[in-house]
């Protein structure tokens, strides 16, 4: 049985033109964690606290193990929430935050504090018991939060973008202890982020657009196979290439290339080449000939010419504007290994790594905003 | 100097702007110098008149008689405006709060509902007065609409206790504590409650562990400001008070106006009397309010 179960919610705000959760279906199995993505004002966090009874659906399902929650208030609910913002009550100390679950849910003082410094032990802050929240940093308060969630020892965890606050090292340092908290506890989670980075500490993740589910599942699914053009922008790092699937092969101004045997697309299809698949091998003059003159090591999809390089930590990523039909398509997005670079104004040309799985989802038409062949160098997740 | 035409531009992140206003404390100078002066001299004055240097008539001279001749009358009114000011000041703050978390606890769009509950901070002292006079005393509305003749309701107005006087000041005063207490709740208001709801705290316990003690110290500030202001009320116990005992501002007032103008050091004691009860209640309050915001959490 799942845990949660989301069945047909809808919500729009009074003020809003478009809802803000458009017929929402998820499922949440017991222990597992999912993570809830999607750009800003997708409907996240209404779904969190539609969840939790925070805020009344239009319409639609909410069930914690089977049994319909609707009209329950959030307290009786059976879930607890880490929100954004710790909110910890500045008018009691650490222990007193930590216990003020265990204590509403009726335990004694004595053993909501008992169980307080358990969880504070978990979440490594035990000596910071008798401190008040405003002399504490703000990964402290955020450790505090987590284990105040916990202490209320119930079955379902929702968090609400809890990290986006911290720096990068802090936020690293919550996902180790988030990692902890799952293996020694085993809740059930959700989480809604808009890091992908993030979303990946979970079994499964959602992608969140416009108050629709595009897609659920593994954080590598997200990457290798969208299941649509909104979710490879969102994931960011795509090459698109507009075109009609027939047989199994993508054709487009780039020729006929095989898709991954998993990919049923039929028809106008937009073919889909991460950065990180393509390689460019130098084929001509230019300055800065350091790319590798050595064969092609894959399937050539086209030819073309630098036209700018820019750096993604370690690595180049270089811009190639395509010979021919497809030269009037934007520029090809390629990140080259650690090591190789590219200056602009080489010859190269651009070739599929071998192995790759080559995806395309449906439809061959960009938006109007859009031109044929755009790659999509920008992502909303950062 | 600067080199002119040497075609270098220069892209600098802007400075922090020279504050084109004056800090607070300057900018409130002109105010609180207008206010010391003239409180500070009323004071200094009215202090010098029951210590018997000001006299209308006679010489001057340093006496305390001011308060030793009338002092059973001046103990009892210093204890009937204690009376009042406790008793207004609890109902006011306890009201204030209900009313508080009433309005916190609104819909957004229930505006107008939030500017009914605090409009009685406009409504006069005097007219609150008159209004709560119609609807207490014996042949009043409400012991008309209850069908109860004036022989048999209770003396509410004029009566041994002064049930019309702290009904009026708490019924008034309530709103000024609830709009206090709003305005400084309002920001974390919703973001605790929800948090404690879904830490499983039912509506009573987010109220008496969450609410409250966030609202303490807003609380206690316009509590002192109730107090301070009934011990210093002189229409609303005037209109709705006994004549005997009364408060100090009446008593104070009654002397002040009496034909007898030797009677002026007395009324000065009065009122020296009743201010020196608000300062010691102010510096009561400074003396707790550390540890209390410290309790309550407020950044410093």
């Amino acid at each position: 049985m799942s845990a949660l179960e989301l069945r047909g919610l809808r919500h729009r705000y009074p003020s809003a033109d478009v809802p803000t959760l458009d017929d929402v279906a998820l499922e949440v199995a017991s222990g597992s964690m999912l993570s809830v993505v999607g750009p800003s004002g997708s409907g996240k966090t209404t779904l969190l606290r539609v969840t939790a009874g925070l805020t009344t659906p239009d319409a639609g399902e909410v069930l914690l193990d089977g049994r319909p929650v609707a009209a329950l208030p959030p307290e009786d609910r059976g879930l607890t929430v880490m929100f954004q913002q710790p909110h910890l009550f500045q008018h009691l100390s650490v222990l007193d935050n930590v216990a003020f679950g265990p204590r509403a849910g009726g335990r004694s003082r004595r053993a909501a504090r008992d169980a307080a410094r358990r969880y504070l032990e978990l979440v490594h802050l035990t000596d910071l018991a008798a401190r008040r929240p405003a002399r504490l940093s703000g990964g402290q308060q955020q450790r505090v939060a987590l284990a105040r969630a916990l202490a209320t020892e119930r079955s379902l965890l929702l968090l609400d973008e809890p990290f986006s606050s911290l720096d990068r090292e802090l936020r690293h340092s919550m996902h180790d202890l988030l990692r902890e908290v799952r293996e020694a506890l085993r809740p059930t989670v959700v989480m809604v982020t808009h890091d992908l980075d993030e979303a990946s500490l979970a079994d499964r993740v959602a992608v969140l657009v416009e108050g629709r589910v595009e897609q659920t599942g593994p954080v590598g699914d997200l990457y290798a196979r969208p299941a649509t053009l909104v979710v490879a922008r969102l994931v960011g790092g795509f090459n698109e290439v507009a075109g009609t699937v027939e047989d199994g092969r993508h054709r487009s101004a780039w020729g006929a290339v095989p898709l991954s045997a998993a990919c049923a697309v039929a028809g106008p299809a937009t073919l889909l080449l991460r950065r990180e698949q393509l390689r460019i091998t130098g084929c001509g003059s230019g300055p800065g000939p350091d790319v590798s003159a050595s064969p092609t090591p894959g399937p050539v999809v086209t030819s073309g010419r630098v036209v700018a390089a820019s750096r993604l930590g370690a690595r180049q990523v270089v811009h190639v504007q395509p010979d021919g039909d497809a030269g009037a398509a934007t520029p090809v997005e390629v990140e080259l290994p650690v090591g190789q670079q590219a200056q602009p104004g080489l010859r190269v040309l651009v070739s599929l790594v071998p192995g790759s799985e080559v995806w395309a989802v449906p439809g061959g038409r960009l938006p109007p905003d859009h031109s044929a062949g755009r790659p999509v160098r920008r992502s909303v997740l950062p | 100097m600067a080199p002119r035409g040497a075609g270098i531009g220069v892209v600098t992140r802007p400075g922090p702007q020279r504050p084109t206003a004056l800090p607070g404390r300057r900018q409130a100078a002109p105010a609180v110098v207008l206010v010391v002066a003239v409180t500070g001299s009323g004071l200094a004055a009215v202090v010098a008149t029951s210590l018997g240097l000001m006299p209308l008539v006679g010489r001057p001279r340093l006496t305390t008689d001011g308060y030793t001749a009338g002092s059973a009358d001046l103990l009892l009114a210093v204890r009937e405006s204690l009376v009042i000011a406790t008793a207004s000041t609890v109902l006011a703050a306890g009201l204030g709060l209900l009313v508080a978390g009433v309005l916190l606890g609104l819909r957004p769009g229930r505006g107008p509902l939030r500017l009914v509950a605090v409009a009685v901070v406009a409504v006069p002292h005097v007219v609150g007065a008159a209004s709560v006079g119609l609807l207490l005393s014996g042949a009043g509305l409400l012991p008309r609409l209850l069908g109860i003749s004036p022989g048999d309701w209770p003396e509410l107005v004029g009566g041994s206790w002064p049930v019309a006087t702290v009904v009026e000041l708490a019924w008034k005063e309530s709103a000024f504590v609830a709009l206090v207490v709003v305005a400084a709740t309002a920001r974390r208001h919703r973001a605790l409650t929800e948090t404690a709801a879904v830490l499983g705290a039912g509506p009573w316990h987010r109220w008496t562990r969450v609410f409250v003690p966030t609202a303490v110290p807003a609380l206690a500030a316009a509590s002192l400001i109730v107090f301070v202001y009934s011990v210093g009320t002189y229409e609303v116990p005037w209109l709705l008070g006994r004549a005997h005992p009364e408060p100090l501002p009446v008593m104070a007032y009654r002397l002040f106006g009496s034909i007898d103008l030797a009677a002026r050091p007395a009324a000065a004691a009065a009122a020296t009397t009743g201010a020196l009860v608000a300062v010691l209640a102010a510096v009561l309050a400074l003396v707790a309010a550390p540890a209390m915001r410290r309790r309550a959490g407020a950044v410093e």
